[in-house]
């Protein structure tokens, strides 16, 4: 009978305990929002808690959105050369390159941009393609999709997969054949 | 104040001190606390995997794990904390052609953050 007693006790004080957990949790994530508990400068990192919901998020978003994307079966050296071109004219600043440095202020954005020469072995290129063509939000990720045809995603994701283990002298020797086009050797032919 | 307003701030005072972040075990030397933010900021965990850094996991680079134990930076120099914060202030100086870039790290940021990275030691 005492026995039966203190098991009622016990899921009852189960029950309260997590109704209770669960409205400190709800009434905490209101005062986050109502009063800007969030210290949302981006002078500071972020906290590991937040850290780990938006990366993981971002990371399991990506991996499902790429399951209905198909890549193509091989990358010709033109749609890498192409890729280069859109690459250097427009992600260097932000991602730099092997032996290139990205913009100085991009240090300041939250989270910083990342290098992305290591790219290519943690994403595949579907992943690759669906992070350029639809961009990253609440980063500085712009969607590429927003202004370029969708084949040019493609190609950037071509050139990705080649700079990865890119030695910094060949990505130097392709941006001066990018910048004098008539000297032999068009960009991204040399391997 | 709104009667939401109201609820939340009377029901939650209580909640306030969990909002922030627990110290880190190094948290008491401002150098390595900063280091790490400029360890962060210059993305150097997009090439390296960096211990206690959120999301340095890339091997692009050279693991810096237990770095404080290593006897060479880069294959060329003593592992001394002033080489190490001019290896990475200049690296192109230093090694010319190679990957990592020169980031334009000022002496102060590289010091915090060679000051960090030697003070990763293999675990006992």
């Amino acid at each position: 009978m005492s026995e039966r007693y203190a098991l009622k006790h016990l899921i009852v004080a189960a029950l309260a305990g997590s109704v209770l957990v669960g409205t400190a949790i709800g009434l905490a994530g209101l005062c986050i929002v109502e009063f800007g508990w969030f210290a949302v400068g981006a002078s500071a990192p972020h906290s590991r808690l937040v850290y780990w919901v938006t990366h993981e998020t971002m990371i399991h978003a990506v991996q499902a959105q790429a399951k209905f994307v198909t890549p193509p079966r091989r990358f010709s050296p033109a749609q890498v050369a192409r890729g280069f071109r859109a690459y250097d004219s427009e992600c260097v600043m932000c991602h730099g390159g092997p032996g290139v440095a990205r913009a100085a202020w991009v240090s300041g954005i939250t989270p910083t941009p990342p290098y992305l020469l290591d790219a290519a072995r943690q994403w595949t290129p579907s992943e690759l393609k669906v992070i350029v063509a639809n961009g990253l939000k609440m980063t500085a990720m712009p969607a590429w999709n927003a202004r370029h045809p969708e084949s040019q995603s493609w190609d950037v994701v071509a050139f990705l997969e080649q700079l990865r283990g890119m030695p910094a002298a060949q990505y130097a020797r392709m941006r001066a054949d990018l910048r004098q086009p008539s000297r032999p050797g068009v960009a991204g032919s040399s391997k | 104040m709104s009667a939401r307003r109201a609820l939340a701030l009377t029901m939650c005072l209580a909640l306030f001190a969990c909002g922030r972040d627990s110290p880190q075990s190094e948290g008491s030397n401002e150098n390595l606390r900063q280091g790490k933010i400029e360890i962060d900021r210059a993305a150097c965990g997009s090439c390296h995997v960096v211990p206690e850094v959120a999301g340095a996991d890339s091997l692009a680079g050279p693991p810096l794990t237990a770095f404080g134990d290593r006897k060479y930076i880069a294959g060329l120099l003593p592992n001394t904390p002033d080489n190490l914060a001019l290896w990475i202030a200049h690296p192109q100086r230093i090694a010319p052609g190679n990957a990592m870039p020169d980031m334009g790290l000022s002496e102060h940021q590289a010091h915090d953050i060679a000051a960090y990275l030697e003070s990763l030691h293999e675990a006992p």
